[in-house]
């Protein structure tokens, strides 16, 4: 029997190659969960983009973090751990999306994406390790507690 | 397949079709083929995303360096027939103001106005 709260831990090594299976097993998670279709590119979007940052960013080590998605009736939240150096992404500034093709410079766009398509981002430093947590509210269900 | 790269040419366009997902894993074999269009000569480029499920921040930063280089080589990069999620993606980075973006292919052939 289908249960309201699923909750899956990912490892996620240092190695941007490892997102391929992060994703396979996101993908999965939204199946079994019957997770709304128009939320699923935003759901892996938000956590490619937090996993790339830190791979990227983070410290050394075979593993660079990890992933905890929690499915809910109401909403699904991602959490990214790390124990990188403290790292708030929520106080890096954007790049100005207004520019012109020349003045634009690649880079900065995936926090920004993080922000805009997550209904809800935080950052925390708790127990030396970076947290963020985002939340993607479900169709129909907003609000529920 | 992650990516499905399919390259046409049509009139005046090299017309890149792509069915999948553009994102950390795809964005350097999307890069090397719309690089290989570039080196080949092609100006104008349209990126059909009819089949796009999704672009993340890694596929947005090849699509921000090819349409530089074409742009620095006279040419252009147009877009057609997104999917929702690349639009809204596509909004929030700021593209609309960039580069045009036809409804669909024919659209952006012919020329017509969105």
């Amino acid at each position: 029997m289908e249960t309201a709260r699923q909750i899956r831990s990912i490892d996620v090594r240092n190695d941007l190659a490892d997102l391929g299976r992060v994703t396979a097993i996101l993908d999965e998670l939204w199946d079994r969960n019957a997770v709304e279709p128009e939320l699923r590119a935003d759901l892996n979007i938000a956590a490619e983009e937090i996993l790339t940052n830190v791979i990227r960013h983070g410290g050394g080590g075979e593993k660079a973090a990890q992933a905890r998605i929690e499915v809910l009736p109401d909403r699904v939240e991602i959490e990214v751990r790390d124990h990188g150096v403290a790292f708030n992404p929520l106080e890096h500034p954007p790049p100005d999306t207004g520019l012109s093709l020349d003045e634009r410079r690649p880079g900065g766009l995936g926090i920004l994406l993080v922000r805009r398509i997550m209904d809800h981002t935080a950052y925390e430093r708790r127990d030396g390790m970076n947290c963020f947590t985002m939340v993607k509210n479900r169709p129909g269900n907003a609000g529920l507690p | 397949m992650h990516l499905d790269i399919k390259v046409e040419h049509e009139g005046n366009y090299h017309v890149i079709a792509l069915t999948g997902r553009l994102d950390n894993l795809s964005a350097g074999e999307f890069a090397a083929a719309v690089n290989a269009e570039i080196d080949s000569g092609a100006r104008n480029v349209l990126i059909d995303g009819f089949g796009l499920e999704y672009v993340s921040s890694a596929g947005i930063a090849e699509l921000l360096a090819a349409g530089k280089r074409l742009q620095a080589s006279g040419g252009n990069l147009v877009f057609a027939a997104l999917t929702k999620p690349v639009r809204s993606v596509f909004e929030i980075v700021g593209f609309p103001k960039l580069f045009k973006i036809h409804e669909t292919r024919d659209a952006a052939l012919t020329g017509a106005e969105t």
